[in-house]
């Protein structure tokens, strides 16, 4: 008797470890949940699928580092049915036909789970899609959405860059990608947790900003050596590189001319956001930089938008501070170079002092510890019904351990920001 | 009376243990996977018969089809996969016939494909690699058999569901 019930038992937890729920039967979600519908060719059959690694592939953009070529890394575009229903909601608010692509740069194209881009085209039917997506956001018309798969940190906390940006965006000057955890059925099938966000494009910045987006330059990577995204890099490496190559910006008359260039105010909280979370992802790596090319025009000056920050708060990192030549020692050698114009601001007076109470006045508020807590609190909560299911489709981290991973940004932060206070005190009043 | 006699014959078995202790056994071990597989070595050292230790080691080759899968994390062809450390003991031991237990915990870091759908087009499954470069850990629980110096063991673990056998010798202290 003993034998077979210990044998029962045995065979349970086997069992039980091996049994997964049936995923393919959509359930109320207490998040909002896109349905796609797309022919299952264009995801998965080896010359043309999307989703894997495939026979018809290509490697990922110059400098990274994936193994092999994959279709996965390719800038196909597959037409897809999408509809959306809120949260709690059984009836979809909008069905639209899309452009389907996998999305990301290749650290992030290599995980199970992908990002996925929704563009609303003409052609498609309708050019724009106006719903309030993003209850805080600035607009409601977007023409492309990101259903990420939270980059580097998938698998991980699931929420390190949204947790980011939901810590700075009330107090920050600078742009971002609003979030909404959202979940995804893919062809009738749960396909887990993915992160609404929007994405930086010309068309972002007239959403928000009401810019005429045939005016934007939107640029990339280092500074000395930009990538055009859209529009054109000429003015930004005459008027910005070149005038800091040949005039010093200790001279109060070179940094007012700078100012009319560059806004200052953002230059400041996305240096400080990047150097005090220890992005090691950054510099010229996510890196991007507007304007609107128009003389006069609010915003003329050229603008950083601060965006994945997936390795941010890792406890490796967490004592490796990194502020251009001010202080610490580079990551990488090789970013220097993204520090360039940082290097040449932080040599006028009246920067230096503005970078300095700037960024005192994020140690104390906007990286507070206890507002840090209640943030990523609220953030998990948010989660926590979703993730069982989630982490069953992705044999992610078990409950217990996601659940530690996001306290751990608590905890990082905490003596981050003791860190962080500390060293910026000292060099406030060296200097 | 069978009853009594399986009673008898298991104390009798459990009561004469004799020279385990102190002679450690050695395996070679496999296991097993889609697109993997993993040699590897074990070896367990008993200081008394029902007291020991194990430790265990396994690399990985992978022949991975990409047209079936989503992502491949690891190195493509050979690498570290899992390790496990524990304690063991001798349950029975039998003129030259002894078995024991051994449990303890692993590690893996090593890649693990999973079924992610089936793809009806096609006719196959889509795998995905699970394990994105972080690693798992658990329990891990097997038997192992001695007879003269020649040993056999099986292992299941708890952490990605998968048995390891082994096949090894015993040597004399």
């Amino acid at each position: 008797m003993h034998l077979k019930f210990t044998l029962f038992l045995i065979w349970t937890i086997v069992l039980g470890s091996c049994v997964k729920e049936d995923l393919t039967v959509p359930k109320s979600h207490h998040l909002p949940v896109f349905e796609i519908e797309i022919d299952p060719e264009y995801l998965w059959s080896t010359d043309s699928g999307l989703y894997v690694i495939g026979t018809n592939g290509v490697f990922g953009k110059q400098g990274c580092t994936g193994l092999f070529p994959a279709n996965y890394n390719q800038k196909w575009e597959y037409p897809a049915l999408v509809r959306y229903f809120p949260e709690g909601e059984e009836l979809s608010v909008f069905e639209e036909r899309v452009g389907f692509r996998i999305k990301g740069n290749c650290s992030s194209r290599i995980k199970s789970m992908k990002s996925i881009g929704l563009y609303w085209r003409s052609e498609y039917g309708n050019s724009a899609i106006e719903y309030p997506f993003f209850p805080e956001a600035k607009t409601d018309r977007f023409k492309r959405l990101t259903l990420r798969n939270s980059g580097n940190d998938f698998g991980r906390t699931h929420l390190k860059d949204a947790a980011v940006i939901q810590i700075f965006k009330d107090y920050a000057r600078v742009d971002y990608q609003e979030y909404r955890p959202s979940v995804l059925y893919l062809n009738g099938e749960y396909w887990g947790i993915h992160n609404m966000r929007e994405m930086i494009t010309p068309h972002h910045f007239k959403f928000n900003y009401n810019v005429d987006d045939d005016l934007v330059d939107l640029l990339e990577g280092s500074p000395l050596a930009p990538e055009v995204d859209d529009g054109s890099s000429e003015a930004f490496l005459q008027e910005v590189i070149d005038f800091i190559k040949s005039n010093s910006l200790k001279e109060t008359e070179n940094y007012k001319v700078i100012s009319e260039r560059i806004d200052i105010g953002n230059f400041i909280d996305y240096m400080i956001i990047e150097t005090y979370i220890g992005n090691v992802d950054w510099p010229i790596t996510n890196s991007r930089w507007w304007r609107e090319n128009k003389v006069g025009g609010q915003f003329h000056k050229w603008r950083w938008v601060a965006y994945d920050h997936d390795v941010a708060f890792r406890s490796e990192n967490m004592t490796n501070v990194w502020i251009g030549d001010l202080y610490g020692e580079p990551y990488d050698s090789g970013k220097i170079d993204g520090f360039f114009i940082f290097n040449n601001l932080i040599l006028n007076e009246e920067f230096r002092h503005d970078f300095f109470s700037r960024y005192l006045f994020f140690i104390d508020t906007v990286f507070d510890p206890a507002r840090v807590e209640r943030i990523l609190m609220e953030m998990k909560e948010n989660l926590r019904e979703e993730y069982p299911r989630h982490q069953k489709k992705w044999d992610t981290l078990p409950m217990g351990r996601w659940e530690s991973s996001v306290d751990k940004i608590i905890s990082v932060n905490r003596k981050r920001n003791e860190i962080m206070k500390e060293i910026i005190t000292s060099l406030y009043e060296e200097s | 009376m069978r009853k009594v006699k399986l009673i008898v014959f298991i104390s009798v078995l459990l009561s004469i243990n004799e020279v385990k202790a102190g002679e450690p056994l050695y395996w070679l071990t496999y296991s097993q996977s889609k697109y993997i597989y993993s040699p590897g070595i074990e070896a367990c050292y008993h200081f008394r018969e029902r007291m020991g230790v194990n430790l265990g080691l396994g690399v990985y080759f992978q022949n991975p089809d990409p047209s079936s899968l989503t992502n491949i994390t690891h190195n493509v062809s050979f690498g570290f996969y899992c390790a496990n450390i524990g304690v063991s003991g001798y349950l029975f031991n039998f003129e030259n016939h002894s078995a024991g237990l051994i449990a303890g915990f692993k590690l893996y870091y090593g890649p693990d494909y999973r079924k992610l759908r089936y793809y009806e087009e096609g006719g196959y499954y889509i795998y995905h690699d699970a394990s994105d470069l972080q690693p798992d850990y658990g329990l891990d629980l097997g038997i192992f058999y001695v007879y003269k110096k020649f040993t056999l063991l099986g292992k299941w673990d708890f952490v990605r569901n998968r048995f390891r056998v082994g096949i090894g010798y015993r040597f004399n202290s």
